[in-house]
């Protein structure tokens, strides 16, 4: 470890003893020093930035430096479902990777808008680089069962060892293949999941969305990535050994997660490869977030139900603790606290109140500020941290939400489909 | 949120609420006849049980309860009382997932 990764470290560990000092000396009153809501509030205190502690630690660990240097046939998956307005860009940006050896299989899962027509019409278009170049071109017409079922289809037709799959809606940097596949040194490396930017057009909701994706990316995956244990492989990028992958999960509503836990099982590493850069079209509405999280939610419920309590390395059974003492759990907790709001208006136990709700929201505050800290290092967008009250307004309502919907819709067992989500030119 | 954006699912959650506050009535009234009377863990109780009346998980949300109960007895002071009832839903949680990985079994059988 660097001496400025330990600084760095340190002064992490300042600031939270500084704050701890910071709740005594102003005594919040002596509402906080007496109360049982202070130890708790310290407890918590503890309990998440040890936690951020041992991302940290990992993600400043992780610096990768070996790349692979073979340059096997790669075949791009791209299913698409009514994407007639954004597939042009995907398939551009496709065709004119700095990759040299790899094919592209367009999947049309039954779309009833113009998106087969788009496609003929790119590859009329392009037909003298497509040739020029020798690349095969597939499009596969089939009608609409999923996007698990399409990849499966384009699994199917593919001709290389390696396959990379990319959202219809997303496109990719003209690097970002080579870079992928730069992460596959060796062979115990089943799949390597990309760094998914989000295109947020000037939006708050979007550009929260960003900042989310951000703190996804930057500090749980790749802190993942240092032993190979990445448990999503984004479905916006990523890349797959084809001998890792059976078949991708259909009957799903997040094939990405449930496939790449599979390759987990099968013993393989799944790392990251931030330099991978891919850039998605996010909801930028209220309606069609909230409907994206409830799909992303039960997905993850499902797949969390499915595979966890088996027996795999313990590095892999850690990491499906973390994600229920620090994704599942911390969410029910807040359920639970905001049902007891009602109870103390009720009880006219205002002065409790409006502290619990203060410090709620100040601890918020400050351990996502701790967050966006270490994210904004790695993405060099400083002025994210401005965004840190907002952030927490966020999260507490449109997440939430999403979560005690996606969790009522699960025990009536009525799940959610693919919805739609409208689409912009970019 | 714009002229054509709705909140998805909100009567559903909605449901949810009521159901919330009308078993968070009935429970309390049914357990404070008993000796294990907890008001905060009667209200875990209901806000978890208000997910679904299937009799398995029922009975696993009964369990936590009655666990978290018995280590209520064993408390110091508030602050170990708030950490119970913390541990509380976490076990709640945990049954959540085994309730959950058994229905997800026998869907697949």
């Amino acid at each position: 470890m660097s001496k400025k990764v330990l600084i760095k470290i340190i002064l992490g560990l300042l600031v939270i003893v500084t704050f701890i000092y910071l709740l005594n000396f102003f005594k919040i009153g002596d509402f906080l020093k007496n109360t049982a809501i202070s130890n708790l509030i310290i407890f918590w205190i503890l309990f998440d930035f040890s936690y951020i502690f041992y991302r940290a630690s990992l993600l400043f660990l992780n610096k990768r430096r070996i790349y692979s240097s073979e340059r096997p046939l790669v075949s791009i998956l791209i299913p698409a479902y009514n994407e007639e307005i954004c597939i042009e860009k995907t398939l551009n940006s496709c065709l004119f990777q700095t990759y040299p050896n790899f094919e592209i299989i367009v999947i049309n899962d039954g779309s009833v808008d113009k998106t087969l027509e788009v496609v003929d019409s790119f590859i009329k278009k392009q037909d003298y680089y497509i040739q020029n170049k020798k690349i095969n071109f597939v499009v596969i017409d089939k009608p609409n069962q999923g996007k698990a079922v399409a990849l499966n289809s384009g699994k199917d037709k593919a001709n290389g060892d390696f396959l990379v799959t990319i959202d219809a809606d997303s496109h990719l940097s003209s690097h970002a293949v080579e870079k992928i596949m730069n992460y596959f040194t060796s062979e115990d490396i089943g799949a390597v999941a990309g760094n998914v930017v989000a295109i947020y057009k000037d939006s708050i909701l979007g550009y929260l969305q960003k900042i989310e994706y951000e703190m996804g990316i930057y500090f749980i995956r790749a802190s993942q990535s240092f032993f190979g244990n990445v448990l999503v492989t984004p479905g916006a990028l990523s890349a797959y050994r084809k001998s890792a992958i059976k078949n991708f999960e259909e009957g799903t509503l997040t094939e990405d997660f449930d496939s790449s836990v599979r390759i987990l099982e099968k013993g393989y590493k799944i790392i990251m490869a931030p330099d991978a850069i891919c850039y998605t079209q996010v909801p930028l509405g209220v309606s069609d977030l909230i409907k994206q999280r409830i799909r992303w939610q039960e997905g993850s419920l499902e797949v969390f139900s499915k595979h966890s309590f088996h027996r795999k390395s313990f590095l892999v059974s850690l990491e499906w603790f973390f994600l229920l003492l620090f994704g599942f759990y911390p969410l029910m907790v807040k359920f639970v606290s905001l049902f007891a709001l009602p109870l103390f208006l009720i009880s006219g136990d205002y002065l409790n109140l409006l502290h619990l709700i203060l410090l709620f929201l100040s601890y918020s505050v400050f351990s996502y500020f701790i967050l966006f800290s270490i994210v904004a290092y790695y993405s060099h967008d400083k002025k994210s941290l401005l965004a840190v009250p907002l952030y927490v307004i966020y999260f507490n309502t449109v997440v939430l939400y999403s979560v005690l919907v996606a969790q009522i819709l699960i025990f009536k067992g009525k799940n959610q489909t693919w919805g739609k989500i409208k689409r912009y030119h970019i | 949120m714009g002229k054509n954006q709705k909140i998805p699912y909100l009567k559903d959650v909605l449901f949810y609420f009521c159901k919330v506050a009308i078993l968070s009535l009935v429970l309390s009234y049914l357990v404070s006849k008993t000796s294990f009377y907890n008001q905060s863990l009667v209200f875990i109780l209901v806000v978890f049980s208000a997910f679904s009346f299937n009799v398995f998980f029922i009975i696993l949300i009964i369990l936590s309860y009655i666990i978290s109960f018995y280590l209520t007895t064993f408390t110091l002071g508030d602050s170990s009382l708030l950490l119970i009832y913390s541990f509380s839903i976490f076990l709640n949680t945990i049954f959540m997932f085994i309730y959950f990985k058994f229905k997800y079994k026998l869907k697949e059988k």
